[in-house]
């Protein structure tokens, strides 16, 4: 018995010991499954700064954020990035970041900074929740033309056409799901047509619901390139057409994708980083910061996540600029208002379309 | 003065061997019944400390939990039918019949207790997908120039899966409990006139009802319980109270309503269970001897032994080749690259550390899982053979306890339990060894317990009068006397907490996933690469529990009766 | 001095009283034989002394330590179980040393001992031999083996050849009786056969109904046992009122003893009763007879076997030798409630 036990709780020291014996020069990154970087970047960062940069990618952003706050004062890392404006009342309820006002953030324009007061969290990069479609398909002949608003999903035409995210567990399905309530108008309104008739009226359509959005739009998309899927329309980015010609191996004389701008059909999602209350490495953090809000990391963030930079000085990547429309009129909602309704309306959604 | 110290000593070692005893009981509160309570604070007690009700007022006020309730209900009642429909015919053939292979098959389909169920829903994906191999096989005949069978997140391949899980654990209950009836009464009832329609009714029906009763109870049990396959391949359109709770807690964050859907959850499981415990004493008190099997002798033996042995070699084997093939060729093209991918982590991968490095971190878990749970069990089972009477019968029932719980709502008390002081576990390694201890004591102590009851009272005498101290008596003897049964256990522990998914979906950090949430992760993501990568992760889950079962099946007593 | 001493004992399980009041000592060295019908309470009485039950009342002493608070694993005292409880999954070697590798022994010392005592009990090679391989008789050995392996201060044998063939049961009382005085070992003996008590100790204590009747050397109860009970076990049946034969008020039974029953005169018997021959059965070395008394009472004597022995039917006369006619104490005051 003794012979055994020795060697065995040894290992399991060894085991236990292991994650807690971190280097202080290493900085950990907890993200979301989307998010992306160039290698040259981080090499860049870690030049510049002396820090190694480690990168734990923890889901989707819902459970990002939950599991954060479930980790409060005990983070699986030290900066937090990926926390949007429709879960951002959540984090900061969860106490989970430490203030932290980077100097870059005089660059950043105001109406991004959403967290002035206290600063725990930092605006990172924004952009527009929007339908995309696949141009190939409305071009056929026969096929209906390109929806230019959400109403005009519930029409017979866009049947089994379109690919939406969980809201529970998909950032840009929330979003989505708060382009609708904006567009519609939340359920207590009594006299009229509701997001809920419009979503009933979605599922009636044959709407498909994915749990995340990568399985939506490289599962379920018809765009994108190189996949099976069957859906020509998608809940996605306004930037994600420019993806898919800077990915395509050659230059596609068409646009394959196009996203929808039109007034009120986009919501606007604005991603922050924070400092996790608990790092053991606050001044590699606080370095962390800074480096997101440099052109370098700024300029990178287009082509790989597909979102605009905050810094308006930060140059834009021309495939970016050739097929990127923002919304003129995209929709947002307080985030005390997110945070006061959010879990109603997933649940009247739920119901609604789940049934 | 040497009187005194050997008095001392010996209250010493007295101390420390009721201390050995009493740790389980500890180690129960802290990581059982205290995450429990913890679910109940948080589903009826408010944050100001005020009666909170609302998750139960939600649930019951709204059509959506309503229905998933009734989801849940119906569709383990619709997978208990179906599934008895497959295993009673099956099971009177096996028990009537004596023919070759027989045994060997018999303990092959119970192979499907011991995989994980991400594995099983790998299976059924790499065999019933949209683009799985039956799919590519009608492609291939040209029977269809799509993919014809569309039955990927539908409620019908959720009913596949279960059947398949279930379909042994019935025919398993059913064999023993037939091999067990000595016939007599049949026989007693056709010398007192009755034809053989009469025995069939009036005596055989109702000699088996107990034991029908007892394997449709386990397996609505096991099904009223889904989890991982209800998630896997039901997608967002499916809830089982399992499922719900999970995204409830860990998706929207809703934790009074989570913890309601959990005290539901519990309940109806305990209710079942006390259920199916009550019926297997039943099932135990009819065994009246051994009736020999019979050998084919006319065409209708045969058709019936060919068509049971054909339908559950279909039923069980196919999933399980599709994932091997699919392992080695995802997409028509034979190849290893995706086991080579394995050990690589591209920057946009899902998981942080190569995959292969999960299989470490499940087999360290394993290990430490099952090393817990016999020490644990054995003590238990020492605990409760010690304490006669009702204590000991409570311990009893408290040690089964986990088993009634499922594993989500087990990970979901650990994390709001086991996050605070004085038990702050969060980034601890031992979370999910822990979890798996529990979910494994069970089936140490079923394991353990009988073998230990039926030690001779004197052999126990006798150690202690040639001078053992207790201690002594327990690792030299005790031990030694039930080490198949201890061996069987830890197998058991072992593979469960390899292929644990509920517990650990919960309670895995995104550093060190366990090869279960890999595998899920990597299903809940498109492209060749990640349906690859789950694959040969689920192969190679797929052997390791295979082995463990194996060594199950080799140490197993001949008799032991099932669970 | 006495080495064990048990003063008092009493011991109930529920309502039920096992024991009581059961007081006796055993000397450096003797075989005490405990002799009673199954239920008697003698085996309960070997599982208090082992410290394997708890007592109700009483004290149990060694050398006039008392030993309530001495664990059994502690008391240095062996026991021999009807069933042999040998740990199935050790050799015979493993067996015997058990005792020896709890107390910490010296291997060397270990593999000594089971020489010796392989050697004492006859199956001197046998190791190495897994004990299911091992016959009745040869298992009740290495039982016996085993529990003296460690030298206990006090060994105990309940029922030791309980399970065996009864041809075998005497011969192994008597090496058991060998090894025993061999080895010097202070010893209590439970059995329910006289023939194995008488042929194992040097005194035998007659247990009924939970107290012991007496105690004596296996002549002086034979010669005269006590009560009727005791007469009964020893298989003296010859029991009758004490009024048949004197004074006619006299109460209270008297055991006629077949050992000094005659069927003719001697020079020191005298005419005791007529009586009926009712059967004769022969029984090689002896003749059993039996007979009526014009009481109707019943009387067995025996006859040697070589002579010719009276016919059924027949009358005879009953002749008593000096020590024939033994008053009977009357029955123990034991339990009442069976």
């Amino acid at each position: 018995m003794k012979r055994l036990l020795i060697p065995l709780l040894t290992s399991f020291g060894l085991l236990v010991a292991l994650p807690a014996a971190a280097q202080d020069d290493v900085v950990t990154l907890v993200t979301h499954d989307s998010f992306a970087i160039s290698e040259s970047v981080i090499q860049a960062f870690q030049a510049e700064t002396g820090y190694t940069l480690e990168i734990l990618r923890a889901g989707d952003a819902g459970i990002l954020v939950n599991q954060s706050v479930l980790s409060a004062g005990n983070p699986l890392g030290d900066v937090l990035f990926g926390v949007d404006n429709t879960f951002l009342t959540r984090a900061l309820d969860g106490d989970i970041f430490l203030p932290y006002a980077s100097p870059a953030l005089e660059d950043v324009p105001e109406s991004l900074q959403l967290d002035a007061d206290e600063n725990r969290v930092t605006p990172i990069d924004f952009g527009d929740v929007c339908l995309n479609y696949d141009a190939e398909f409305f071009a056929a002949a026969g096929a209906p033309p390109v929806p230019e608003s959400l109403d005009a999903l519930t029409d017979p035409a866009y049947a089994g056409l379109l690919t939406v995210q969980h809201p529970a567990t998909s950032s840009p399905g929330l979003a989505f799901l708060m382009a609708t309530i904006a567009a519609f108008g939340d359920s207590d309104d009594t006299d009229g047509y509701t997001y809920l008739d419009f979503w009933r009226d979605l599922a009636a359509n044959d709407v498909y619901i994915s749990e995340g959005w990568t399985d939506a739009y490289y599962g379920q998309f018809s765009g994108a390139a190189g996949n099976e899927g069957t859906r020509p329309l998608v809940v996605s980015y306004a930037s994600s057409p420019a993806a898919e010609v800077y990915y395509a191996e050659s230059a596609p004389e068409v646009q394959p994708t196009g996203a929808i701008t039109g007034p009120g059909t986009c919501f606007r999602q604005i991603e922050f980083a924070g400092i996790l209350d608990g790092t053991d490495n606050e001044a590699g953090a606080q370095a962390l910061i800074d480096f997101m809000l440099t052109p370098a990391f700024q300029e990178d963030m287009p082509l790989n996540m597909f979102v605009y930079p905050v810094i308006p000085d930060a140059v834009i990547p021309q495939v970016f600029a050739d097929t990127v429309t923002l919304s003129d009129e995209p929709v947002s909602l307080d985030p005390a208002l997110i945070d006061a309704n959010r879990e109603r309306w997933i649940q009247e959604w739920v119901e609604t379309v789940l049934q | 003065m040497g009187r005194n110290s050997s008095a001392i000593r010996r209250r010493l070692s007295q101390a420390a061997f009721g201390a050995a005893l009493a740790a389980p009981l500890l180690f129960l509160l802290a990581f059982f019944v205290n995450p429990l309570a913890s679910i109940f604070g948080v589903s009826f007690i408010r944050a100001d400390g005020g009666l909170d009700l609302s998750g139960f007022l939600n649930i019951a006020s709204s059509s959506y939990y309503r229905n998933i309730l009734a989801f849940t209900a119906v569709q383990a009642v619709i997978s208990t039918a179906v599934t008895m429909a497959i295993a009673v015919p099956c099971a009177l053939v096996f028990a009537r019949y004596q023919f070759r292979g027989k045994s060997t098959l018999l303990s092959l389909a119970t192979l499907p207790f011991v995989l994980p169920p991400v594995v099983v829903a790998a299976a059924f994906i790499a065999l019933l997908g949209e683009r799985g191999l039956v799919n590519d096989m009608l492609l291939a005949i040209g029977a269809s120039d799509d993919a014809l069978l569309r039955i990927e997140r539908t409620f019908g391949l959720i009913l596949l899966a279960h059947v398949f899980y279930n379909v042994p654990v019935a025919l398993r209950i059913l064999v023993a409990f037939l091999a067990n009836q000595s016939g007599t009464p049949e026989e007693a009832g056709r010398m007192l006139g009755a034809n053989r329609r009469q025995v069939f009714r009036f005596i055989s029906v109702p000699l088996l009802r107990p034991a029908l009763l007892s394997a449709a109870l386990i397996v609505f049990i096991f099904c009223f319980s889904s989890f991982g396959i209800v998630l896997i391949l039901g997608g967002p359109q499916f809830a089982t109270l399992e499922v719900e709770i999970y995204r409830q807690a860990a998706g929207i964050f809703n934790l009074p309503l989570a913890g309601a859907l959990a005290v539901v959850q519990l309940g109806a499981m305990l209710l079942a269970m006390s259920a199916y415990l009550a019926s297997t004493r039943r099932t135990a008190a009819l065994y009246s001897g051994k009736r020999a099997a019979r050998p084919i002798r006319t065409v209708r033996d045969r058709i019936a032994v060919a068509c049971a042995v054909v339908l559950l070699g279909i039923l069980l084997f196919t999933p399980l080749a599709a994932i091997l093939i699919r392992a080695i060729s995802p997409d028509g093209t034979v190849t290893l690259r995706y086991f080579a991918l394995l050990a690589q982590v591209p920057r946009a991968s899902v998981l942080a550390v190569p995959a292969v490095q999960t299989i470490g971190t499940s087999l360290v878990i394993a290990c430490v899982a099952a090393i817990l749970s016999v020490g644990l069990g054995t003590a238990l089972s020492l605990l409760i053979r010690q304490t006669s009477g009702r204590l000991g019968r409570l311990v009893d029932t408290v040690t089964m306890l986990p088993l009634a719980t499922s594993a989500v709502t087990l990970g979901f008390g650990f994390i709001i339990a086991l996050s605070r002081p004085p038990l702050d576990l969060r980034s601890s390694f031992w979370m999910i060894p822990i979890a798996h201890t529990l979910i494994g004591l069970p089936f140490v102590v079923r394991s353990v317990l009988p073998s230990l009851q039926s030690i001779p009272r004197s052999i126990n005498e006798a150690a202690l009068l040639l001078g053992a101290r207790p201690a002594q008596r327990v690792l030299y003897v005790d031990i030694p006397l039930v080490r198949r049964a201890l061996l069987v256990g830890a197998a058991f522990a072992f593979t469960t907490s390899l292929g644990e998914f509920g517990a650990g979906l919960f309670l895995a950090r995104p550093n060190t996933p366990t090869i279960s949430t890999a595998i899920y992760r990597f299903l809940g993501q498109p492209g060749i690469n990640n349906y690859g990568q789950a694959y040969a992760l689920s192969a190679m889950l797929l052997l390791v529990c295979l082995l463990c079962f194996l060594l199950i099946e080799r140490f197993r007593p001949a008799d032991a009766s099932e669970l | 001095m006495p080495m064990l001493s048990v003063r008092h004992l009493t011991k109930s399980f529920g309502t039920q009283r096992i024991l009581d009041d059961i007081s006796l000592e055993v000397s450096a060295g003797q075989i005490l034989a405990l002799l009673g019908a199954s239920g008697s309470g003698k085996s309960t009485l070997l599982r208090c002394i082992a410290g394997l039950e708890p007592l109700d009342a009483g004290e149990i002493l060694w050398q006039d330590v008392p030993l309530q608070n001495t664990p059994s694993h502690e008391r240095g005292f062996g026991l021999v179980f009807q069933d042999f409880a040998l740990f199935p999954h050790m050799t015979v070697a493993e067996n015997i040393v058990f005792g020896l590798r709890m107390a910490g022994k010296s291997a060397a010392e270990q593999r000594a001992t089971v020489v010796t005592l392989l050697k004492l009990i006859g199956l001197a090679g046998y190791d190495g031999r897994h004990v299911d391989t091992l016959s009745g008789g040869q298992k009740q050995r290495v039982a016996l083996a085993r529990s003296l392996a460690p030298r206990p201060r006090l060994l105990m044998l309940d029922e030791p050849l309980g399970s065996l063939d009864a041809v075998l049961r005497e011969q192994l009382a008597i090496d058991i009786r060998a090894i025993l005085k061999e080895t010097h070992t202070t010893a209590l003996y439970v059995t329910h056969d006289l023939r194995e008590a008488f042929a194992s100790a040097d005194a035998v204590a007659v247990m009924q109904d939970g107290v012991i009747d007496q105690i004596g050397t296996p002549q002086e109860l034979f010669s005269r046992p006590r009560s009727a009970h005791t007469a009964r076990l020893l298989g003296l049946t010859n029991i009758l009122p004490a009024s048949l034969f004197g004074d006619a008020s006299q109460t209270g039974d008297v055991l006629l003893h077949a050992a000094h029953l005659r069927l003719a005169a001697e020079a020191d018997s005298r005419p005791l009763a007529q009586a009926v021959v009712t059967r004769v059965t022969y029984e090689g070395w002896r003749h059993r007879i039996d007979s009526k008394l014009s009481s109707s009472h019943e009387v067995t004597l025996y006859q040697d076997g070589s002579k010719p022995a009276p016919q059924s039917g027949e009358a005879i006369t009953l002749h008593a030798g000096p020590d024939a006619l033994i008053p009977l104490a009357p029955a123990p005051a034991g339990r009442t409630t069976r």
